[in-house]
C-alpha cells in the first residue's frame, strides 16, 4: 500500500506505480475516482487498457508537470517547452497512439493537446498521398468516389 | 468440432497498419481542429473513414490571406474572387456537421452588398454557440472603407430569432432575459472590422452576452457614444479603433482590464476601473489631443502597461507635460518617424517612469531619408530598472542611433536591446516587396555595424 500522499496505480499487466497524488490528479479521471471514493486512495487504481509501458510515459509526463504547476521558478516555461518537445520527438508511431487513447481515457488535457499538435503537425503542408504514406492509411475509395469527392471538395476556395 | 481460435496476444504493429484510423472520432476531430480549414478539408479524401471527420472540426476560419495578396496585385479579380469567397462559406457551411464552435472567422473584402450571405453566416455561428466570432471585412484586407458601403452587424435579427420561439415553449421557466438567444450565451469574444455598429448594438452585446470578454470594433461608421459601466460586466478588453463618429466613450464603474482607444478626438470619461492596468491611445492627428493625460486620470497612476501613438509628433511633444507614472512597468510609443528629426525628447517620458521595465519604440515611416549631422546626447540619467529596450522600424538613421546609444550610456540594468529593423508600413502591393527586402537588408547591416561594437558587456543584442 502506498504511504499518505501517494496512490498506486495498477497497469492492465500487473505493472504497479507508486506516484505522489499530485502527479496522479493530472489525470481528471483519476482525480474524480478519488474525490468520490476514498477507498482508492487507500488501495490500488487498476487503470484499464493502459500496459506498464505507457504508463510509465504518462507518468514521466505528469510528474514534470505537476512539479512545474507547483512551483513556477523551479521549472520555467521554456524548460517545459523543450520537456515536451523532446517527450513527443522520441515516441514511435505506436506509442503515439496508445498514449493518445490512454491520455483521452484519463482525461490528461495538456497531453492529449501535445499529442494532437504531435499529429497535426506530422499532416500539415502535406499531399494525401503523403499522409497515407506516413501512417499506413488505405484508400478504399473506388476510383468513381474519388472522382465524385474531387469534383465536390467542398473545403476547397 | 473445430477448434476455438486463441486470442491473439501480439499487438499489432503500427508501422503496417492504419492505426490512426482506429483512433476514436473525437480524438482524430481534435487532430483536424489544429490545421488550416484547408488543410482539414483535404483529409476527406484519404480514405471512406475519413471522408466527413473535417467536417466535425471545433472551428471555422475563412483565412484567405493568398487571395487576398493576388487581388492587392490584380484589383480587377476582387468581384471574382468575392463570389468564390462566399461560394465557399457557404458550401462549408452546408457540410458542417459539429454541434458547437470555437470559432467562427471571416476575413475578406466583403461590404453591404453581400449582406444576406453574411447575415446567415452569423446566424449559422451563433446557432452553433460560437464562443469567438470574428468578422473581418477591411477593404482589400488591409483598410478602412466609407461607413456608408460597410456591412451592418444584424443584431435585431439575433434578438428576434430563436428567443421567441423558445418563449413560446417554456414561456414559465425562461425569465425576463428569455430573448437572448443561446448562442450569445456562449460568447467570449467578438471582433468587427468594417462592420458597422450602432449604439444599440454594443448595448445589445454587453447586456446579452454573459459571458462576452473581448469586444473589438474597428472602423464603424455607426458607433457615437459608448457607455461601458457596471460591475457584472464581465468584459475585460475593449477596443475601439478607427470609428470616427464617435463622439464620446465613458467607462466607469466596472471591471475592465485593457482598453484600446484610436480615433479621432473624443470626449473620454474613466472613473473607477479597478482592474484596469492597460490603456493604448491615439486621438487626433497628432495623437494626443484633448490633452489625453487629464482625460486618463482616473486610471492613469494604476496603470501597468501604456501605449501612446503619436503619430505627428513635432506637433505637440513639447507641449507634452507627461505625468510622473511610478506604478509603470511597460512604455509603447508608436512614433511617425518621418523625417530624420531627432527622438531624443521621447527619453523625457521614460525618465517620468522610474519603475519602468520594459520600453518599446516603433518607429512609422514611409521611406527612410537620412540626414546627415552630428550625434546628439540627451541629460544623462540611470534608470534603475529598465530591463529590456525595443527599437522597432529601426534604419540606422542618426535619430534611430542616438537614441540606441542613449540606452545603452543610460540604462544601467539594461540586459536585452531587441531591434527589429522591419518596415512597420506594411501593405499587400507585392510590387515593392523586392525594394522593402533589400532597405531591412541595409538596416540590419547597418544596425550590426553600430550597435554589435558599443554593447556593454552582460547585454544581449537581438537583431530580428
Amino acid at each position: 500500500m502506498a504511504s499518505k500522499g501517494n496512490l498506486t496505480l495498477k497497469s492492465c499487466n500487473g505493472k504497479e506505480f507508486i506516484v505522489e497524488e499530485k502527479v496522479a490528479v493530472m489525470s481528471t479521471t483519476i482525480k474524480n475516482m478519488v474525490d468520490v471514493d476514498d477507498s482508492f486512495a487507500q488501495g490500488v487504481i487498476p487503470i484499464i487498457g493502459v500496459d506498464g509501458k505507457i504508463l510509465a510515459k504518462l507518468i514521466e509526463y505528469c510528474k514534470e508537470h505537476a512539479e512545474a504547476d507547483e512551483d513556477e521558478e523551479v521549472k520555467s516555461e521554456e524548460y517545459l517547452k523543450k520537456f515536451d518537445e523532446k517527450f513527443v520527438d522520441e515516441l514511435n508511431l505506436n506509442d503515439l497512439y496508445d498514449l493518445l487513447k490512454a491520455s483521452n481515457y484519463l482525461e490528461i488535457t495538456k497531453l492529449l493537446n501535445l499529442l494532437c499538435q504531435k499529429v497535426a503537425s506530422m499532416i500539415k503542408g502535406k499531399k494525401p498521398e503523403e499522409i497515407r504514406r506516413i501512417f499506413n492509411i488505405k484508400n478504399d475509395f473506388t476510383p468513381e468516389e474519388e472522382e465524385e469527392i474531387n469534383r465536390q471538395n467542398p473545403w476547397a476556395f | 468440432m473445430r477448434k476455438r481460435p486463441r486470442l491473439k496476444e501480439h499487438k499489432v504493429s503500427c508501422y503496417n497498419e492504419d492505426c490512426i484510423s482506429s483512433l476514436p472520432d473525437d480524438i482524430i476531430v481534435s487532430i483536424l481542429s489544429r490545421l488550416s480549414l484547408k488543410e482539414a478539408g483535404l483529409t476527406s479524401c484519404l480514405s471512406r473513414r475519413w471522408r466527413y471527420l473535417w467536417t466535425n472540426i471545433t472551428g471555422l476560419d475563412f483565412d484567405a490571406d493568398d487571395k487576398l495578396n493576388k487581388i492587392a496585385a490584380e484589383p480587377k479579380l476582387k468581384s471574382s474572387e468575392r463570389s468564390k469567397y462566399i461560394n465557399w462559406v457557404n458550401r462549408v457551411i452546408r457540410n458542417y456537421r459539429g454541434l458547437t464552435l470555437e470559432v467562427f472567422r471571416i476575413c475578406f473584402d466583403l461590404e453591404k452588398g453581400s449582406k444576406s450571405a453574411i447575415d446567415n453566416w452569423v446566424k449559422f455561428a451563433i446557432a452553433k454557440r460560437v464562443q469567438r466570432l470574428e468578422l473581418d471585412l477591411l477593404e482589400n484586407g488591409e483598410t478602412l472603407r466609407q461607413p456608408l458601403r460597410n456591412y451592418t452587424f444584424p443584431y435585431k435579427l439575433l434578438s428576434q430569432s430563436k428567443g421567441s420561439s423558445l418563449k413560446h415553449l417554456c414561456p414559465n421557466i425562461l425569465g425576463k432575459h428569455s430573448c437572448t438567444p443561446i448562442g450569445l450565451k456562449t460568447l467570449k469574444a467578438l471582433s468587427l472590422k468594417c462592420v458597422n455598429v450602432s449604439d444599440e448594438a454594443l448595448q445589445y452585446f454587453l447586456s446579452n452576452c454573459p459571458v462576452l470578454q473581448c469586444l473589438s470594433i474597428h472602423g464603424s461608421g455607426d458607433l457615437t457614444n459608448v457607455k461601458v459601466t457596471g460591475m457584472s460586466l464581465t468584459l475585460k478588453y475593449l477596443e475601439i479603433i478607427f470609428c470616427l463618429g464617435v463622439k464620446t466613450i465613458e467607462i466607469h464603474d466596472t471591471n475592465l482590464v485593457s482598453f484600446s482607444y484610436l480615433g479621432a478626438n473624443i470626449n473620454l470619461i474613466i472613473n473607477n476601473v479597478p482592474m484596469l492596468d492597460e490603456v493604448s491611445i491615439g486621438e487626433g492627428y497628432s495623437g494626443l489631443e484633448n490633452d489625453v493625460f487629464s482625460q486618463l486620470s482616473g486610471c492613469l497612476y494604476q496603470l501597468q502597461i501604456l501605449t501612446l501613438d503619436i503619430y505627428r509628433p513635432e506637433e505637440n511633444i513639447k507641449m507634452l507635460a507627461f505625468p510622473e507614472l511610478p506604478n509603470l512597468k511597460q512604455l509603447i510609443l508608436k512614433v511617425g518617424a518621418w523625417d530624420d528629426d531627432c527622438l531624443l525628447e521621447f527619453t523625457s517620458l521614460v525618465r517620468a517612469c522610474p519603475n519602468l521595465y520594459r520600453f518599446v519604440l516603433q518607429l512609422i515611416w514611409m521611406s527612410p531619408s537620412k540626414r546627415r549631422r552630428k550625434i546628439r546626447r540627451a541629460a544623462k540619467c540611470p534608470h534603475q530598472y529598465l530591463k529590456l529596450v525595443e527599437i522597432v522600424g529601426y534604419y540606422g538613421r542618426t535619430s534611430d542611433d542616438e537614441l540606441a546609444m542613449y540606452f545603452i550610456e543610460n540604462a544601467v540594468a539594461l540586459q536585452k536591446i531587441v531591434i527589429d529593423p522591419r518596415h512597420q508600413i506594411l501593405e499587400r502591393t507585392p510590387i515593392r516587396n523586392d525594394q522593402i527586402k533589400q532597405e531591412e537588408a541595409t538596416a540590419r547591416n547597418t544596425a550590426k555595424k553600430q550597435l554589435e561594437a558599443r554593447r556593454p558587456p552582460g547585454v544581449e543584442l537581438v537583431i530580428l
